[in-house]
């Protein structure tokens, strides 16, 4: 369980989060929405350890996140860098070698059902080929929390449905809890039990996807597009 | 354990073109000294010179290793920085690999060079030469893990600031705090007190090499050793073990508690 009290985070002057309050629980698909500078990333950091609330508590299946939480969180961050100099295989063996909950048999089987060859180098990878490789490299740890920023930020739009589908089933949703923060809401959409919308880092709505589709009729483009206005 | 080794093998290919930068440039010197040295009929005169130079070099290697890859580990600290280990045990990882990289570099040159020396110029004994070369090494070595882990204490000041200002301004405020502490810490160091309290177990060394001496004439040439005696304290170097270590301490804690990605 992921618990956000009366959090805020200022980068200088300029406000990133403000008194967020959050709570989110295991077992779940949840994904985090909202335009560009709206906290989405700041929010995961925060969850990861990465960066320090300015004011409130980050807390992880009830420990005060710091750095070390990195033992049973999986972060996927949006960036594109990487070892250059190491191979698929390679990444994955450093990989397993840093984190005891390391996956290596399922990190193979995503690996092959991304269509990745373990013997490329990194170098040598499309950025598509290198986004899928990160999404093998989160997933593959039996943790808690897995935290994904835009992880299908650089896929084609061809294989990102079904790499989404996909997912599903290298999800232990009994004992893990899963955020995603995207802008591909409409595919994702079919996945995730949760959405949390964020607005100039509040939030400003937190609702069970199936609910929100059979009681209001809305998809979660329409009750962004309701809630943002 | 497996973990750190893992990723000291991993810091060995990250900094390995650090490492090839600092050979080529000491090759370049050396070869540069002997073929000019070799053109003039000077040849010992300018390797030595070419080699001393390439000593005091070697002062700055671990702290120029560092740089290099600490500086490509900023452009990833979302990798770096996201693991269970420690700082400490990620710094030292870094640490390692660079001494490894510090003593392969040195040792190439030291026995190329010891080889030279000991066919080329008659004086030189083994027991003159080793003398030297142990002097030099633990000089050189003590010397650069304390540039090192200045360096690291001030990178990791340097990596706060950039966090809240470019990085221009945040290194001309790291560098004033360098110098204002610098000034500080030289100012504590001459007073009295801490003279006593750290010049104990002096150790007289006798006739250490500190040069040599060429004397060029139309047909001949003569070389020789410049020797002094000195006293070294035991109680500096363990000041300036104690130093490093706390600045090391103070990097890790800044960078656990104060750097964000």
């Amino acid at each position: 369980m992921i618990t956000l009290t009366d959090v805020s985070k200022r980068y200088g002057t300029k406000k990133a989060l403000d008194h967020v309050n959050l709570e989110l629980t295991t077992g779940k698909l949840i994904g985090l929405v909202g335009e560009n500078g709206s906290g989405k990333s700041t929010t995961l950091k925060l969850i990861a350890g990465l960066n320090y609330p300015t004011n409130g508590e980050v807390r992880v299946d009830g420990e005060k996140v710091t750095r070390r939480i990195a033992d049973s969180v999986s972060y996927l961050s949006e960036l594109d860098e990487y070892y250059r100099f190491f191979t698929v295989k390679k990444s994955i063996e450093f990989q397993a070698s840093q984190f005891k909950d390391f996956d290596k048999e399922k990190a193979y089987d995503i690996l092959k059902f991304m269509k990745l060859d373990p013997n490329d180098k990194l170098k040598q990878l499309s950025k598509g080929n290198r986004g899928r490789l990160k999404i093998v490299l989160s997933l593959a740890r039996n943790v808690p929390v897995i935290l994904m920023d835009e992880p299908f930020s650089g896929l084609d739009p061809m294989v990102r449905n079904s790499i989404v589908k996909g997912l599903i089933s290298f999800i232990d949703l009994e004992k893990q809890l899963v955020l995603i923060t995207t802008h591909e809401i409409r595919e994702v959409e079919n996945i995730l039990d949760e959405v949390v919308a964020i607005k100039a880092g509040s939030i400003i709505g937190h609702h069970n996807v199936e609910e929100l589709r059979e009681q209001k009729q809305m998809s979660i483009v329409d009750w962004m597009t309701e809630v943002y206005e | 354990m497996n973990a750190w080794l893992s990723l000291t093998k991993k810091e060995f290919q990250l900094g390995l073109p650090a490492f090839l930068i600092v050979l080529i440039l000491y090759a370049g010197i050396l070869s540069g000294g002997y073929f000019i040295g070799n053109s003039v009929g000077y040849t010992e005169g300018l390797l030595s010179v070419a080699l001393g130079f390439v000593v005091t070099l070697h002062i700055f290697f671990l702290p120029f290793y560092l740089y290099y890859s600490l500086s490509a580990e900023r452009k990833r600290l979302h990798l770096w920085l996201h693991t269970p280990m420690s700082i400490a045990g990620l710094l030292s990882s870094k640490i390692v690999t660079g001494i490894i990289f510090m003593i392969t570099t040195f040792a190439v040159f030291v026995i190329g060079s010891t080889n030279f020396f000991l066919h080329s110029l008659d004086f030189f004994n083994q027991e003159t030469i080793f003398n030297l070369i142990g002097s030099i090494t633990v000089f050189v070595f003590t010397l650069g893990l304390f540039i090192a882990a200045t360096f690291l204490f001030f990178w990791s000041i340097f990596l706060t600031f950039s966090q809240l200002m470019n990085d221009f301004i945040s290194f001309i405020l790291t560098f004033i705090l360098f110098l204002f502490l610098s000034w500080i810490y030289g100012t504590v160091m001459e007073l009295s007190f801490m003279q006593t309290l750290t010049n104990w177990g002096s150790i007289q060394l006798n006739d250490i090499i500190v040069g040599f001496e060429f004397d060029y004439f139309e047909n001949a040439f003569e070389a020789q050793t410049m020797s002094e005696s000195s006293i070294f304290y035991i109680g500096n170097f363990v000041r300036d073990i104690v130093v490093a270590a706390i600045m090391f301490i103070a990097a890790c804690w800044i960078i656990e508690k104060k750097v964000e990605v």
